[in-house]
């Protein structure tokens, strides 16, 4: 549409400086008319919200939105949208502004947006429709709040302590860590029933690091001779044996019921019920809490058969229980999730190690990292999980202590 | 007149042993043991042989004269389970009177933990409530499993009685006030098995008022008081405050018989309930360790408290 001279088709010199159709002047822009923005695609202005940025993963949630052309004009017409306080995008990261043309008919016209900076205040995010070009009049404003977390915290504090006890070695008197994990909604006075809000819990995510998880040992052998050995045979036999478990690689500590989280409640393998809480600021907000004890068992005695190499068996050797240890590393960090989608974004993150023997001093105890800190890294949160992974027979190894001290027996 | 039960080799075995008991008893669902409307039950002995809860290698073995150890490709340390079974008691005719057992587990990390994994009766023994499943191997021939403290096998034929002279008894369904009254009744049965489904029932249905509730606790001797606060410890929705309360206070005025009790229910919860019952288990074992403190009870003078409180980490 051209509402100057109409002109021949545009020359290349004139790309791009007027409007289509025009090419010189005194043809002129065609003037734009009000318009009209929904966020959420709704008239309702409490769901006028959107998340910041996650940095871990890197992920943009996005919300669709919507304009469209008031007044009942007699053109279609060019909309830029802009956000002069720069705490949206349109919806990446690079898109600081984008451009959509509205119809003369009214009907809504989709758009996204994503939330590049926090809200210091309700509404503080202000998204300009400009006629043409991004500096051109001001058609239409929309405000908006980028909702985010603030006050976030991992806490880990060891419970119990490790000890020997019914043929395990597990923690006893209480966890071998529990866990509180809290973040508050910000700006204060965000619509927690909102859309974007409304799913959204805190939860735990944990991941088991790569390495050793346990050994147990066994020494002191016997033997007890097969009927019909002649005096004098001999057995050599090493005189430790140890079975050594590891987790050949870093993977998410969870389970398929509970995945990607660590814990989740109402679950199979829930280990407490207050594993997703609302953030604080949201009606029963509160910390998720949850724990972790890993044990294991601690076999007294470990028995194999001597056999020659002929092939005959010439007694059982039976190593006696020396003693156990359980090893390892996590990272456990405080998400919040959306029990909707199953996205999740990791705030911040604390460490924590196990290394207790129960041949050790009392007491021996998980130690946590001194302190969290902001996320640094994303959770893996893929099959296969941490236990499925040790207990693949292959990372289950039994062998000799030191192959070259061997203990000989007799008949 | 049954044989003596098997003795757990150690303090803290017996303890477990009990534990676990109040757990499988306080949990019994004797339509589990009712198939057609008959009761198929069985009352057997488990004795664990000298082996069982060694570790082994299946199909490994050390090479006489090198002292080298020779393992098949992909095999697994695992922990065997074997011994023997004598019948006891049953509901019917059975086949056998008895019969060995055997079979492997592998050593696996797991998240949750099963009775299994905190008493093994299989490994430690123990008198079981079973309905042995003939022509199956492995843990899963003897089908639902539950531990009897000791003496509670004499409950065993009488409960069932009961049970199909009371179908509301063992079953959650709508029932008529009638059958409520009924139930309520069956508290205070001289039959703790009796007493225990008929309190797991009503409180599970929320059928249970604050005075019955405050009455059944406060009368209970013995297993039966382990069992009803077992319950409380471990219910996830109905009683909240109430059966804090009434935890809380159970401990006040007991004898020494009824303390070790409560400690008992406490270690059941902590270690054989729920994940999330952890918490309360710990939290009654600590608050009754704590009145021992203050009551200047000195350690060693009962030797199953202070087996209760080895296994739960602490010295009384």
């Amino acid at each position: 549409m051209c509402w100057g001279k109409k002109s021949p088709p545009p020359s290349a010199s004139d790309a791009g400086l007027n409007p289509p159709g025009c090419t010189t002047a005194p043809c002129t822009a065609p003037p734009c008319p009000s318009v009209e923005i929904e966020i959420n695609n709704t008239p309702a202005t409490n769901d006028d919200l959107v998340a910041l940025k996650c940095e871990h993963p890197a992920r943009r949630a996005s919300v669709n939105s919507r304009i469209r052309a008031t007044g009942s004009p007699a053109n279609d017409a060019t909309i830029v949208l802009t956000n002069p306080d720069g705490r949206l995008r349109f919806p990446n990261v690079g898109d600081t502004t984008t451009t959509v043309t509205v119809p003369a008919s009214g009907a809504w016209v989709p758009f996204q947006i994503s939330g590049e900076r926090g809200s210091a205040a309700l509404n503080d995010a202000v998204i300009q429709a400009h006629c043409q070009t991004a500096t051109g009049d001001i058609k239409g404003t929309k405000t908006v709040t980028v909702f985010w977390f603030d006050q976030v915290q991992i806490n880990i504090t060891t419970g119990g302590s490790y000890a020997l006890g019914g043929g395990r070695f597990r923690a006893v008197g209480g966890n071998a860590v529990n866990y509180s994990a809290q973040a508050r909604i910000r700006p204060a006075g965000v619509d927690c029933t909102a859309p974007q809000i409304t799913n959204l819990r805190v939860g735990i995510l944990q991941n088991g690091i790569a390495g050793v998880v346990g050994r147990i040992t066994w020494d002191s052998p016997t033997i007890a001779w097969s009927g019909g050995v002649a005096a004098g045979t001999i057995v050599t036999v090493p005189r430790e044996m140890r079975l050594t478990r590891t987790q050949p690689t870093t993977a998410n500590d969870s389970a398929a019921t509970v995945a990607p989280l660590y814990d989740q409640p109402g679950k199979a393998d829930t280990l407490d019920a207050n594993s997703l809480k609302p953030p604080l600021g949201c009606a029963g907000g509160a910390a998720a809490t949850s724990n972790d004890s890993p044990g294991d068992v601690a076999p007294p005695t470990l028995v194999v058969p001597a056999q020659t190499v002929a092939g005959v068996n010439v007694g059982n050797i039976t190593y006696r229980f020396k003693n156990s240890t359980i090893e390892g590393g996590f990272t456990t960090w405080v998400v919040t999730f959306d029990t909707s989608s199953n996205d999740f974004c990791a705030l911040r993150q604390r460490g924590w190690t196990i290394n207790v023997d129960t041949a050790g001093p009392a007491p021996q105890r998980a130690s946590p990292a001194a302190a969290d800190a902001a996320a640094s890294s994303d959770p893996l949160t893929a099959a296969p999980f941490a236990n499925t992974l040790v207990n693949v027979p292959a990372n289950s190894v039994t062998a000799p202590v030191n192959p070259a001290v061997m203990t000989t027996f007799t008949k | 007149m049954p044989p003596p039960m098997p003795q757990p080799a150690t303090a803290q075995i017996a303890v477990l042993h009990d534990a676990r008991a109040v757990h499988d008893c306080s949990g019994i669902a004797l339509t589990q043991f009712i198939v057609n409307g008959q009761p198929v039950w069985m009352i057997i002995d488990i004795i664990p042989g000298d082996r069982s809860g060694s570790a082994l290698i299946p199909g490994a073995h050390i090479q006489a004269e090198t002292g080298q150890l020779v393992t098949p490709s992909g095999s697994q340390t695992v922990l065997v389970k074997e011994g023997h079974w004598r019948l006891l008691d049953s509901a019917r005719q059975t086949g056998s009177s008895g019969g060995q057992y055997f079979w492997t587990e592998p050593i696996l990390s797991k998240r949750v933990l099963i009775p299994e994994d905190h008493y093994s009766l299989f490994i430690h023994g123990g008198r079981i409530l079973t309905s042995h499943v003939s022509g199956t191997t492995g843990i899963g021939q003897f089908g639902p499993v539950v531990l009897l403290p000791e003496n509670f096998d004499r409950f065993v034929a009488a409960a069932f009685t009961v049970a199909q002279q009371t179908p509301a008894l063992p079953t959650n369904g709508g029932r008529t006030r009638e059958a409520v009254a009924q139930i309520t009744a069956s508290l205070q049965h001289d039959n703790d098995l009796v007493a225990v489904q008929a309190f797991r029932t009503l409180f599970e249905a929320g059928q249970l008022s604050t005075d019955t509730l405050r009455q059944a606790v406060s009368g209970a001797r013995g297993y039966r008081l382990s069992m009803f606060l077992y319950i409380l410890l471990t219910a996830r929705a109905p009683g909240g405050d109430l059966s804090a309360n009434i935890i809380s206070g159970a401990a006040k005025g007991r004898d020494a018989d009824s303390l070790r009790m409560l400690a008992l229910a406490a270690l059941s919860a902590s270690q054989f309930g729920p994940p999330a019952t952890v918490g309360p288990g710990n939290s009654l074992l600590a608050s009754l360790r704590t009145q021992l403190e203050a009551a200047k009870v000195p350690r060693g003078r009962d030797a199953y408290l202070d087996a209760i409180f080895e296994v739960f980490g602490v010295s009384q």
